[in-house]
């Protein structure tokens, strides 16, 4: 066999794995492309303004012959780049994480997220199961019977000896960008998942850890749904498990 | 007062503008993009968050990328060193672990089962040498644009294609095309 035919014969299988696997349309990820874009811009801007007004806090401690100065000026610039750039977007309590970036997955496969947590998205279902492989067990939820109503998020819960999944599921007409998920007083951030071509309803996952008992008073959880643009969507609180 | 007011006016028109232009130029190579990333990667999740992660990188940017002679090349190089860079931190974290990370065997057995002979194939390939083939005979980048993009010599590139090849050529996710080969000679 020649190099010519070596190299048209790895030319002809990589293009038939690669046409085999169809990417999700780019509307779904463009929107989390562009708000993470936005993001570097903006952490970038404020950094360069951060350098900008230390070295002219060192010029102006230099020209006046005072070091300590200069000191002061630019410490205060660093902190000031720092808090500008952990504050991206709507809600203070969750700002210093970034926000997950939305899975779009194709429909009707086995999706394993880590921690045993596990998701298959159909155009009519939403399932997710917490636990190995071999015995994970699929709870579902209609998209199509009408039970939920359309603008609205609902909690569901799964629980192992090492943790709890939160996976909320909101249905209606927006996209959903983020889903924050606020349990025993802190907020996190949940990753959103949309089904590729399917729009009308988002699903996301959080795992957290099994910690210390919860204060009595923190057993709701609140969950809120986010377009891009950081407008509410939906919210809703619930009792915890 | 008011040339500030025209100029920020202006930069944010070009802003705008390049918006646009990011948008049209992603529409147009998305797809090309997130199957050559699957490629360099084996798996489609990872192969969607690689190219999103490239693109969040490029974004800000596009306004300098967009003028260069192939700002196709600057994603492509973008993209395969964030590749690079990834894995290094995945090899790195499970180093770092102070335990194995557990898995259900019958999952990972069935996700084994579930990959594609030829991705299993490519990933016995070190990382640099599966972007070359990838990007040689996938991509149909030339040697020179293969070296631009990884940022070597085309000598390498030359020799990790032909190693590549060597692999590729006897393993058994490519006996069909072997043969369907062999057929077509006769």
């Amino acid at each position: 066999m020649t190099i010519h035919q070596d190299e048209d014969m790895v030319r002809r299988a990589l293009a038939d794995e690669a046409l085999g696997y169809r990417p999700p349309h780019w509307a779904g990820p463009a929107a989390a492309i562009h708000e993470r874009g936005a993001r570097r811009r903006r952490v970038r801007r404020a950094f360069a303004a951060a350098v900008a007004v230390a070295a002219v806090g060192v010029a102006l401690a230099v020209t006046s012959g005072g070091a300590q100065a200069g000191r002061v000026v630019a410490a205060s610039a660093v902190s000031q780049a720092s808090s500008t750039s952990a504050r991206p977007s709507a809600s203070a309590s969750v700002a210093a994480v970034p926000w997950p970036a939305v899975r779009v997955v194709p429909a009707d496969r086995d999706l394993d997220f880590g921690h045993q947590i596990w998701m298959r998205l159909t155009a009519a279902e939403a399932c997710e199961a917490l636990g190995p492989y071999a015995t994970r067990a699929y709870s579902c939820n209609t998209i199509t019977d009408g039970n939920q109503p359309q603008g609205s998020v609902s909690a569901r819960e799964a629980a192992d000896s090492s943790g709890t999944l939160y996976a909320p599921l909101y249905l209606g007409p927006g996209d959903a960008a983020r889903m924050t998920v606020a349990v025993h007083g802190r907020t996190y951030r949940a990753t959103v998942v949309t089904l590729a071509g399917h729009p009308g309803y988002a699903t996301g996952f959080l795992w957290l850890p099994t910690g210390p008992q919860p204060p009595e008073h923190g057993s709701e959880i609140q969950i809120t749904v986010y377009d891009a643009q950081g407008m509410v969507l939906a919210e809703a609180e619930v009792p915890g498990m | 007062m008011v040339a500030v007011t025209v100029i920020v006016g202006g930069a944010e028109t070009r802003e705008g503008l390049a918006e646009v232009d990011f948008d049209a130029f992603v529409a147009a190579h998305w797809q090309r993009l997130t199957r050559t990333a699957y490629l360099l990667t084996g798996d489609h999740h990872e192969a969607e968050d690689l190219v999103q992660v490239t693109l969040a990188k490029v974004y800000p940017h596009w306004a300098r990328i967009r003028r260069l002679d192939a700002p196709n090349a600057y994603l492509h190089r973008a993209m395969v060193n964030n590749g690079f860079s990834r894995q290094r931190r995945r090899r790195a974290r499970q180093l770092l672990m102070p335990w194995v990370p557990e898995r259900a065997q019958p999952s990972a057995m069935a996700q084994v089962e579930q990959r594609s002979a030829l991705l299993r194939a490519l990933d016995e390939l070190p990382p640099r040498q599966r972007a070359v083939v990838v990007l040689r005979y996938w991509e149909d980048l030339s040697e020179r644009q293969v070296a631009d993009v990884l940022g070597c010599t085309t000598g390498n590139v030359k020799s990790q294609a032909s190693r590549g090849l060597a692999k590729l050529r006897n393993h058994q996710a490519l006996a069909g095309y072997a043969a369907s080969g062999s057929m077509e000679e006769q």
